[in-house]
């Protein structure tokens, strides 16, 4: 299950990067709501969980953009409309297929709420 | 899709299980080299390097062969009965347990494979029962000393000598995976009571799956269907006197049936053979349905809490027989002045409100919980300190289980979530975990059942002064919450059929670094004229002075108001804790109230908080495996087990709930050290105990390298935390 060295080695320098300040090329993640998980399907696709804190929040997937080597998930997120709603922790869980992905090395889950974007979680695809 | 589901049918449980992706997991093939430099330029180092360690966490892991075979161990619970710092032990065979005694331990019974030994450093603390503070206890000592004994060579498994007691213990099939039941003293309050017929718990929700077979059609009252758009509703019409969940729709996967699981937990049929137990075996439920798709608007909710409470709506429809009790598993950001009306209303009719606190892990208020008529309640976890995604207002009255499904802390290879009677869009009938201050505010409403079928003569502002009086402690709640104790309020309520009910406000008061004097006032709601005849501090507080004075005449207590005045001169730095016990005669008899009292010395004072220790992938910075250490552990962690591979071990706080550890304000360490990390190598079929590190406060050091907005900031990483 270990990666060879040389992607570990890329994958240091992709985060060096990331870390590096405002000028980096790839931005850390930066959404602040739900947590997001990314988990490798055997058919190399994905399954995205979000973890809404209630009833009532959306998360629909909207286009994949590919970004060189880094495929970007486009979710819009839309919060409960209605005035009230139950307070249990929910799961949703979004699939996306092998095909719409191609061959990113890097996973992006990118949420987006009216104007504003932010990435919630960079994952690289086990090869 | 949930993450775990009990099928109805009586067949072995498996855990489609929180840690399934975890364990899946494996660290990248980072160098040490690449690790350490890579984790020391993401630190930033110490902060400027200037902060003494003051919290040091310790700890332990396990790497199974297979990771999916492994339990992980259960954890102490010293807030449980034992016999005083007494330790039981398996001996492996061919060992002699009197080789394990001396000066730290003595023999107390041997000759098989069970030893008890006696801790001498346990034996010589006050036990937490007796008012000893939780870290000072002979029980965290005993916990302890069985640590140390467990890893003695020759010894299989040790840990404190329990006392268990007769308990009423329903026999459905899965009570035993109710651990939350438990927690707030259930069991012992079923041999009290096990509710009543007269008692009415209305249930304002999704409305209900009547044809689960965990409920009783004798036990549920006519509700009424309050949804008053069709497309809301999704039953063809708007409101009608038919509460049955035709299912939300909540997400891709299918309908919640929250109210299913709700009602399940007040009161689904119990000691009956199968499925679950609910906390009251007999109160009658009236299921009134205000969520559909989307949630509730704020017209069908104050109509259903109109109803409820026999008062006039906008259905024109009344129940024969008003609702003792009202669960509202829901909320909103801010407050309703409509839904505020209504809530009022009903209380003022005799209803008392039980509401779920929010899971948006904010320090906001949400309607309708936040409302002086409502109680509000927080949801804790297995270990009773708060659940991450919990609210944290400090209107919140009360906690109680609410799980938390990202951890498996008794290791039942389930997740920590609320076990309870649950359906699908397809007809199907079983039992799911779910986790929210949705499961936790039922907890409440049954426990309030409960006091009610103790002592019918209750009215609602008695039973919310019998739960808010008769709590047990939570781990580092917010604002000195408490969490519900089921023995002790039902306990309570029996007690004062017709006697006196002392209650105090507030019910914690909590000086911080800087304040000096509180006033608390106490007052009698039951019968009879109390005095006050002592305030006690305990344990002993020579740092806090109190006083009673008669303020409020009217209100059945004679000094009534106590004064505390805290000297902070001399005292090293630290938090300062105790619990002040004023009782009052009444007559021959005497009763007692009892509030907390914290007070902290210097301006930081250690992590005082929960700590978040983390294993994360050397390479990505990903967080992998998440453990807890509380200040009521002694920041012991344990993460059980955990799947093979190279981690790096970071710990810290997350005051400003921000998910994050390891940024500005925050205490924040790494396994070796700060300054030098190094990863961990985890081999299968290996344990790793005694990981023992120190935390540092960030504070950021003006002019330093790590302050301000230049590059020196951004050079930190922050670790996100699991939820």
């Amino acid at each position: 299950m270990r990666r060879p060295a040389r992607a570990g080695a890329a994958l240091v320098a992709w985060l060096g990067a990331s870390c590096a300040g405002p000028e980096a090329a790839v931005a850390d993640p930066d959404w602040r709501g739900a947590p997001v998980h990314v988990r490798h399907l055997g058919d190399r696709g994905v399954e995205v969980e979000f973890v809404a804190p209630t009833a009532g929040h959306e998360f629909a997937l909207r286009e994949v953009v590919r970004r060189g080597a880094r495929a970007d998930l486009v979710f819009a997120h839309a919060p409960p409309t209605a005035d009230l709603v139950a307070q249990v922790v929910t799961p949703l869980r979004v699939a996306v297929a092998p095909e719409r992905l191609g061959d990113a090395a890097v996973v992006a889950v990118v949420i987006r709420e009216g104007e504003r974007s932010a990435i919630a979680v960079l994952a690289a695809r086990p090869r | 899709m949930r993450s775990a589901v009990v099928a109805w049918t009586t067949a072995p449980l498996h855990n489609a299980g929180m840690t399934a992706a975890a364990l899946s997991r494996r660290c990248h093939g980072a160098s040490l080299a690449a690790a350490t430099s890579l984790l020391a330029a993401a630190c930033g180092g110490s902060g400027g390097g200037g902060a003494p360690t003051t919290t040091v966490v310790n700890g332990s892991l396990r790497v199974p062969q297979t990771a999916a075979a492994a339990l992980a161990p259960i954890p102490h619970r010293p807030d449980l009965l034992m016999r005083p710092a007494e330790v039981v032990a398996w001996i492996e065979p061919g060992v002699d347990a009197v080789q394990f005694a001396g000066p730290d331990y003595e023999l107390v019974q041997s000759g098989g494979p069970v030893a008890v030994f006696r801790s001498i450093a346990a034996s010589q603390r006050g036990s937490l029962h007796a008012g000893a503070a939780l870290a000072d206890s002979c029980e965290l000592a005993t916990c302890h000393a069985a640590d140390a004994i467990a890893a003695l060579p020759g010894v299989r498994c040790a840990q404190p000598n329990y006392l268990l007691q007769a308990t009423r213990q329903p026999n459905d099939t899965h009570f035993g995976k109710q651990w939350h039941y438990p927690q707030i003293n259930l069991p012992q309050a079923w041999d009290l009571t096990t509710g009543s017929a007269n008692v009415v718990v209305a249930v304002l929700d999704t409305g209900i799956k009547a044809a689960h077979p965990d409920f009783d059609p004798a036990r549920v009252v006519p509700g009424f269907d309050m949804i008053s758009d069709p497309s809301v509703a999704r039953d063809g019409n708007g409101r009608d006197g038919n509460p049955e969940d035709v299912g939300d729709l909540a997400t891709p996967q299918g309908s919640s049936f929250h109210g299913t699981h709700v009602a399940g937990t007040i009161g689904a049929r119990s000691d009956n053979g199968s499925g679950i137990a609910g906390v009251d075996w007999a109160c009658k439920l009236m299921h009134v349905r205000v969520l559909g798709r989307g949630g509730g608007s704020i017209s069908d909710i104050a109509d259903g809490i109109l109803f409820a409470a026999r008062l006039t709506n906008g259905s024109g429809q009344l129940p024969t027989q008003r609702a003792d009790v009202v669960n509202m598993s829901l909320g909103g950001p801010g407050l309703s002045s409509v839904l505020q009306q209504a809530c009022d209303a009903a209380s003022a009719a005799g209803v008392l409100l039980v509401a779920a606190a929010g899971n948006d892990n904010t320090n906001q208020p949400s309607s309708p919980a936040a409302f002086a008529s409502v109680l509000s309640v927080g949801a804790v976890d297995l270990l009773g300190a708060r659940a991450p995604y919990s609210n944290f207002h400090s209107s919140i009255d009360l906690w109680a289980p609410g799980g938390d499904m990202t951890q498996d802390r008794n290791g039942d290879q389930f997740p920590d979530g609320v076990l309870s009677c649950m359906a699908d869009d397809q007809g199907g009938f079983f039992f799911s975990f779910e986790n929210g201050t949705s499961m936790a505010s039922p907890h409440v409403a049954g426990v309030a059942a409960l006091v009610k079928a103790a002592n019918p003569a209750l009215t609602a502002a008695q039973i919310r002064a019998v739960l808010l009086g008769n709590t047990k402690a939570g781990v580092s709640l917010p604002n000195g919450g408490r969490v519900v104790d089921a023995l002790a309020a039902v306990q309570a309520a029996g007690a004062t059929a017709g006697g006196p009910l002392l209650v105090a406000a507030p019910g914690a008061v909590d000086f911080g670094a800087t304040a000096t004097s509180a006033t608390v006032i106490c007052e009698n709601r039951g019968q009879g004229a109390a005095v006050t005849a002592s305030v006690t501090p305990a344990p002993a507080a020579p740092w806090l002075s109190v006083q009673t004075t008669e303020t409020a005449a009217g209100n059945g207590l004679t000094n009534d108001t106590v004064t505390l005045t805290v000297d902070r001169t001399g005292l090293p730095t630290g938090v300062y804790q105790t619990r002040v016990t004023l009782v009052a005669n009444v007559g021959a008899a005497s009763t007692q109230v009892a509030f907390d009292v914290r007070m902290q010395v210097g301006a930081s004072a250690g992590a005082t908080d929960e700590v978040f220790v983390l294993l994360v992938d050397p390479l990505t910075l990903e967080t992998y495996f998440q453990a807890s250490a509380l200040p009521g552990t002694g920041y012991l962690w344990n993460f059980g087990s955990i799947a093979a591979g190279q981690y790096l071990l970071v710990a810290g706080t997350d005051r400003d709930n921000d998910d994050e550890i390891g940024d500005d304000g925050e205490w924040f360490g790494a396994w070796p050290d700060l300054d030098a990390p190094a990863p961990i190598d985890a081999v299968a079929g290996s344990a790793l105990t005694g990981l023992q590190f120190g935390l540092q406060d960030l504070v950021v050091v003006p002019g330093s390298a790590g302050a301000g907005a230049g590059a020196g900031a951004s050079a930190r990483r922050t670790f996100r935390r699991l939820l």
